[in-house]
């Protein structure tokens, strides 16, 4: 297959596609992505591959010689054997390995096999003999091993499977050197030099391979039983889970105390630049799209930029660490509850904070169904989003029951997005999700201390895919509110808008014309035209309610304090001069907020992370008909238990 | 065997194959393994005593993903934990793995003790 590779120097950027492939294969858990970073240096791109719609990370380096090859780094998988879901890691890096077989594309398979764990991975080595791909064999963590006071005999290695290996260690800089020159020589020697063997056991080679060094002395048994000692705390069954707790309050901590002010200082620039803005182009229409549609738009992408650096770092540390592992272990039981396995917890976690990174999150669920029920589940959390119009409908209809009621009624509102995500997960499973389910089976892997690099590049690669992906989708829907918002409705001008309290120009828009016009829908929920018209403004971002309400009301800065605010909407009057809402409006707004998939960047990651407009539509639908159904229900039975 | 108190997954795993747990009891024994009589699932494991695994009673699909894993038949294990109210096992394999594995799937999994003269081994 790689007669011709070893002169062909390919230096056009047109030819990338001609370019040697190097593929990195291995376990979960194996060292993969650490020897990726230590081969590239950190200069990877994610992959263009036909019929692969997974993020590849992909780098192309120089070998000795002066080829060019393109190095990926595939998702982990066990087997090529066993049969999987085309939708898991697994089933992605199995494609890849079909596909760029059929390409015709000369390509060499890296095995990555964590050395401490020999037999475990010379079984996938065993299958990639058998289907003829005869890897180069890399045998990584060799600094653990040798902590351990154990080595491995190379020479009988390669005896017993036929194929050559080397043994290194990521955190070696000499590793990237070797393993370019090992992967030059296996591309110019050409598979066919050492196809491999296919009738051997690998717990047998295994168990023959390695060799127990002489000085095993007490220091490497000591280091060898860290994990067994720091297991024995992190799972104990009492300590354990106290630790855990205190571990995800961590997080959300770093999450409100850091992302809060970051996200308030982007908030005050953007705010900043809008001034220069309307000032350098006057009142005039197209600087109201630019400052209030692009600028707010760009200004809701960035406000979730903190909370998503931050949430993916706490990720890839917790992953990195090994702990990702035992929290999974610890909560296993809790989530079958609502159908889903220990995995889950960290996006249900981070989906209190915010949604968008949490959808994203999900990829660590192995079970397709259950990672599609997880998405789905998420908007319902009561994300920081919320808080804000929680805030002003608490302190509107409320603040006259006392400060009591209205904590526990905060704390229920977080209690009630929990539930609301336990039935619909309930539903979920036995509906659109139905099907098998796998199990928990997770491997318990060594701890390891993450190696910042890594980390630091998963988090920029994360900002980025947002930005890209989500953030388009943002800036487009943003600037249709506008539309909706700043636009005359046609031929408006109705005796209505005059009579209103305000002469706002947002009396007249169209968002003000469809929400008088859906009055008699939303009139059993107690919501009339204005509540309406902040419904539609805050269809992109819930947060935005606020604003809106302020723009209706005419008061400004509400959201350094909503009292004033508060006051003009408790004092609001229907034509006829009765009140217009009630403490049943307040509670019926409540339960829509609680439900409703008010974000268009959650809509936006779903239809990232399951590639169809099929799902995100599903979640505005679903959330949308609960959100109005318990609105509806609240008012009306309120009503009959004879609350004002 | 496998006793029938023990309740299926909570998935239709077992539907396309009902007669492969109740065939555990004429399953040739794997290496090592004392007795059929003496097995019993993984869920009942005791900490003190390292097992093998003598048959995975799911489907063949779930099952040789397992054996994928490290989790297939004549692989030892040993318990190292139980996650509270019947929670996930926590054990080592004897490939130098560990997993953590659900509990409704550790009832589904035949393992049987490993004989003494396979221990000294």
């Amino acid at each position: 297959v790689t007669a011709a590779l070893g002169d062909e120097r390919v230096t056009r950027p047109e030819a990338a596609a001609e370019r040697p492939l190097v593929a990195l294969l291995g376990r979960p858990n194996s060292g993969k992505s650490s020897l990726f970073n230590r081969l590239t240096g950190g200069s990877a791109h994610v992959g263009n591959f036909p019929g692969i719609t997974v993020d590849i990370l992909t780098a192309d380096v120089r070998l000795a010689g002066g080829t060019v090859a393109t190095i990926a780094d595939l998702p982990g998988l066990y087997s090529i054997e066993s049969v999987v879901d085309p939708a898991t890691d697994e089933g992605v890096a199995r494609r890849f390995l079909d596909r760029t077989g059929e390409s015709g594309r000369a390509r060499l398979i890296v095995q990555v096999l964590d050395a401490t764990q020999l037999a475990l991975g010379l079984r996938l080595t065993r299958e990639l003999v058998r289907r003829g791909l005869a890897p180069l064999i890399v045998a990584t963590q060799r600094d653990v091993l040798e902590g351990e006071g154990r080595a491995i005999d190379l020479g009988a290695l390669e005896r017993a499977v036929g194929l050559p290996v080397m043994l290194v260690s990521a955190r070696d800089p000499g590793a990237r050197g070797a393993m370019l020159d090992a992967i030059a020589a296996r591309i110019g020697a050409g598979a066919a030099s050492a196809p491999g063997a296919t009738t051997w056991d690998p717990d047998a080679v295994a168990r023959a391979a390695y060799v127990e060094a002489p000085a095993r002395d007490a220091a490497a048994e000591r280091r060898r039983t860290f994990t067994a000692r720091a297991d024995a705390v992190l799972l104990h069954p009492a300590v354990g889970p106290v630790l855990f707790l205190a571990l995800m309050a961590l997080l959300f901590a770093a999450v409100f105390l850091v992302a809060t002010p970051v996200t308030e200082a982007l908030d005050a620039a953007i705010g900043r630049l809008g001034g220069l803005v309307s000032r350098a182009l006057g009142a005039r229409l197209a600087a109201s799209f630019l400052v209030d549609g692009l600028l707010g738009g760009a200004g809701t992408v960035l406000a979730f930029m903190p909370q998503i650096v931050i949430l993916t770092v706490a990720m890839e540390l917790l992953e990195a660490s090994g702990y990702l592992a035992r929290g999974a272990f610890l909560v296993d039981r809790l989530l079958q509850v609502m159908g889903l396995s220990g995995r889950a917890f960290l996006p249900l976690l981070m989906g209190h904070a915010c949604a968008v990174p949490a959808v994203q999150a999900t990829r660590i669920l192995r079970d397709p169904r259950e990672r599609l029920t997880a998405i789905l589940v998420l908007p319902l959390m009561a994300c920081s989003a919320r808080i804000p119009t929680y805030g002003l409908l608490l302190t509107t209809f409320f603040a006259a029951y006392g400060a009591w009621v209205q904590a526990l009624l905060f704390v229920g509102l977080y209690v009630a997005g929990i539930f609301s995500g336990l039935v619909a997960s309930l539903v979920l499973r036995r509906t659109a999700t139905r099907g098998r389910a796998l199990p928990l089976v997770l491997e318990m892997p060594a701890y390891r201390s993450p190696e910042p690099r890594l980390v630091a590049r998963k988090a920029v690669e994360a900002a980025w895919r947002f930005t890209r992906e989500v953030g388009t989708v943002i800036l487009a829907v943003s600037a249709v509110l506008w539309v909706l918002l700043k636009v005359p409705m046609p031929g408006a001008a109705t005796p209505a808008a005059t009579a209103e309290l305000t002469s706002t120009p947002i009396t007249s828009s169209i968002a003000a014309g469809v929400g008088r016009a859906i009055e008699p829908v939303t009139a059993p929920l107690g919501f009339d035209w204005r509540i309406n018209v902040g419904l539609i403004g805050s269809f992109g971002a819930r947060e935005v309610m606020v604003g809106t309400m302020g723009v209706i009301f005419g008061v400004e800065d509400e959201a350094d304090d909503p009292a004033p605010l508060a006051a003009r909407i408790r004092e609001a009057r229907r034509p006829d001069g009765a009140h217009a809402y009630s403490t049943r409006t307040g509670l019926a707004l409540l339960a829509f907020f609680v439900l409703a998939c008010q974000c268009m960047s959650t809509v936006a990651a779903i239809r990232r992370e399951t590639k169809t407009w099929r799902w995100p539509a599903f979640v505005l639908a679903y959330s949308y008909a609960a959100a109005y159904v318990a609105a509806l229900v609240v008012y009306q039975g309120t009503g009959l238990l004879g609350l004002p | 065997m496998v006793s029938n108190d023990s309740p299926p997954l909570p998935l239709d795993v077992n539907l396309s194959d009902p007669g492969s747990i109740d065939d555990t009891s004429t399953a040739a024994p794997a290496h090592g393994v004392r007795a059929a009589s003496l097995a019993g699932p993984l869920a009942a494991i005791r900490h003190d005593e390292p097992v093998q695994v003598v048959e995975v009673g799911l489907d063949v699909e779930l099952a040789g993903w397992l054996e994928a894993m490290g989790l297939g038949p004549g692989q030892t294990l040993t318990l190292l934990r139980r996650a509270a109210f019947g929670g996930p096992i926590h054990v080592r394999t004897g490939s130098g793995g560990e997993l953590a594995i659900n509990a409704a799937l550790a009832r589904s999994i035949l393992v049987a003790p490993v004989s003494p003269s396979r221990r000294l081994a």
